[in-house]
């Protein structure tokens, strides 16, 4: 394994272990709502507000690794019938429009991160940017991931197809 | 020029381009070319925060969690010997069972996919080995996960709810008699096939086997009863529940069934937020979609396409459901949601369909879309968890999306079926 693939396990350990552990963040801030409601009342202000926190960096943080795992939806339909040949360069073509829009994405939640600084979520004292990092951050893991795996993919490291359909806990 | 944008998402999607990113670069490129006025591309990080930063959308994960913790604790294996006890004795029970534990997890779950494999894992070997035939085993099987998304908790509900701001709960009870109906044709179907084909039953279980059966299972057939009438009566919010059956199923899974090692925990929650994320990255996306949506007023145009057609809500039902049904043939449930509904609901509206059957329906509707050809999910889950050729499979389960079509009609001529239970909740 080389130095970039070492480094890039690397990262998505770490990221995956910090998803597990807004999971179990998740479940205890609702838990803790039904506590207060029904039984003792917690010293909680706006729980509402870190359970959507913790859901949004689940979603574009988990989103950054299943690019990298190569488990996103997608029809298809049509390339799983064309030759090998071309389903190697349209893959790569999607992973340059993908890194280009990741990027846009990117560079657009910047603002949005720098005015969240200045603003408060409501009940708390936690800035807003906690929310709009976290698709800063999700863009800027996405960027790495689809760098590394277009230039895997230049080098022939990289298998055709993206798994289809693996987000299949959904319906 | 914006119809133009339409025509060029939809031709990224199908040509195989990520779903949540053909609907980000459509919402971008329909910015950069807008004429009439400025916008900035600032828009579009807002709007998909403002996708998912909802509170109602944290049942997602929860119930994911749920379901992932039920299959790998032993509770799902529990319901099919509970399952087996007491109807093993029918003719081709191993069809029935799959139903019943299907049912029963549909309860828990919420996902169609997941109940497949955890169901499809021990069955469809078993009824091979007893000669119900490749198709059959992997189609009854398919059949029963359809049942998944249709009886609460529903994550296809919940999205519904979160695209047309309608409640999360009564769209829950609004799913339970359809898919009641649903399960009770499955049954007669199976009892059909068998009949016809002589499959085998097995001997009577005891009393004291079915007693230790339903004890052994007891755990797990609580976890519904807890979901749908702690929701019900107003003990727990649809979250809540969620959060609650998550943990019940860890403590049971952990504690109980011992089937789960704590240990494994760190990754289960992984994979489940993993999961997760592609779900409600859909709804971020959906986010400046939805403005493309209103820029192009598509909505409207779609409205007076089908007015010129009827007026008659239920004319106008059918229309979309053949509309959908066609949809379901080429794109996945939740992304099929995602992109038309936007379009779809304010129509619905606009013809006085009552919003808690239009969602049934269209959710109903869109699930079938997992059964049939050519991307029905499910049909491709079963042949892979089973191991078996996918032919067989989608011929035998024309039976099953024949009573499922039934239904579909059934829930759009009758509204009470879909809209009775709910209308109980104050």
């Amino acid at each position: 394994m080389g130095l970039l693939d070492q480094l890039l396990s690397k990262l998505e350990t770490l990221f995956e272990w910090f998803i597990a552990a807004l999971m179990v963040f998740l479940l205890g801030i609702v838990a803790a709502m039904l506590v207060d409601r029904h039984f003792i009342t917690l010293p909680m202000a706006a729980p509402d507000q870190y359970a959507r926190i913790a859901l949004v960096w689940i979603c574009f943080i988990g989103f950054a690794l299943a690019i990298r795992a190569g488990v996103t939806i997608r029809v298809d339909m049509i390339d799983s019938r064309l030759p090998e040949i071309w389903r190697l360069r349209l893959a790569l073509l999607f992973d340059v429009i993908l890194l280009i829009l990741v990027v846009v994405l990117g560079v657009k939640c910047w603002p949005v991160v720098q005015i969240g600084l200045d603003q408060l979520l409501l009940g708390t004292e936690i800035p807003a940017a906690a929310t709009s990092g976290s698709l800063l951050v999700g863009c800027l893991l996405m960027a790495i991931f689809l760098a590394a795996r277009i230039v895997q993919r230049i080098r022939g490291k990289v298998p055709v197809a993206f798994a289809h359909l693996a987000g299949d806990n959904i319906e | 020029m914006l119809i133009l944008l339409f025509v060029v998402f939809m031709v990224a999607l199908l040509i195989g381009f990520d779903v949540g990113f053909s609907m980000i670069l459509a919402a971008l490129l329909g910015i950069l070319f807008k004429q009439d006025s400025v916008v900035d591309i600032t828009m579009m990080p807002l709007s998909m925060i403002a996708g998912v930063d909802t509170y109602s959308l944290v049942q997602i994960p929860l119930f994911i969690l749920a379901g992932e913790l039920m299959n790998r604790g032993g509770l799902t294996q529990r319901l099919i010997d509970w399952a087996m006890s007491l109807i093993g004795q029918w003719k081709g029970s191993l069809g029935h069972v799959s139903i019943v534990t299907n049912f029963i997890m549909a309860g828990v779950s919420g996902s169609a996919v997941a109940d497949a494999v955890a169901t499809g894992k021990p069955l469809i070997p078993a009824m091979r080995k007893e000669g119900y035939g490749d198709g059959f085993a992997g189609a009854v099987i398919a059949a029963g996960a359809l049942l998944g998304p249709i009886i609460p908790p529903s994550i296809p509900m919940v999205v519904y709810a979160q695209l047309s701001s309608q409640s999360v709960v009564k769209l829950f009870m609004a799913g339970v008699m359809p898919g009641v109906l649903l399960a009770l044709g499955f049954l007669v179907i199976c009892s059909i096939v068998a009949r016809v084909r002589n499959y085998p039953s097995r001997p009577r279980a005891t009393t004291s086997e079915k007693v230790t059966a339903t004890r052994r299972a007891g755990w797990a057939l609580m976890m519904p009863l807890i979901i749908l009438f702690g929701i019900r009566f107003g003990w727990v919010t649809d979250t809540e529940a969620a959060a609650v059956a998550a943990l019940y199923a860890l403590g049971v899974s952990l504690f109980v069934y011992r089937g789960l090692k704590i240990g494994e925990l760190p990754k289960v929650l992984g994979q489940t937020a993993r999961s997760s994320a592609v779900i409600l990255f859909l709804l971020a996306a959906a986010g400046p979609f939805s403005w493309l949506v209103a820029e192009s007023q598509i909505n409207l145009h779609v409205a007076e396409m089908v007015r010129q057609y009827s007026t008659n809500p239920i004319v106008v039902l059918i229309v979309i459901n053949l509309f959908l049904l066609v949809i379901g043939c080429i794109i996945e449930p939740l992304p099929a949601m995602i992109i038309f509904l936007p379009a779809l609901i304010p129509l619905g509206q606009q013809l006085g369909i009552d919003p808690i059957q239009f969602g049934a329906v269209i959710v109903l509707n869109l699930m079938i879309g997992l059964m049939h050809p050519p991307i029905g999910l499910l049909l491709f889950v079963v042949s892979s968890v089973g191991k078996i050729s996918i032919t067989p499979v989608m011929w035998q389960s024309l039976p099953f999306l024949a009573w499922a079509l039934i239904v579909l009609v059934l829930t759009i001529v009758f509204p009470q079926i879909t809209t009775w239970l709910p209308n109980q909740l104050h």
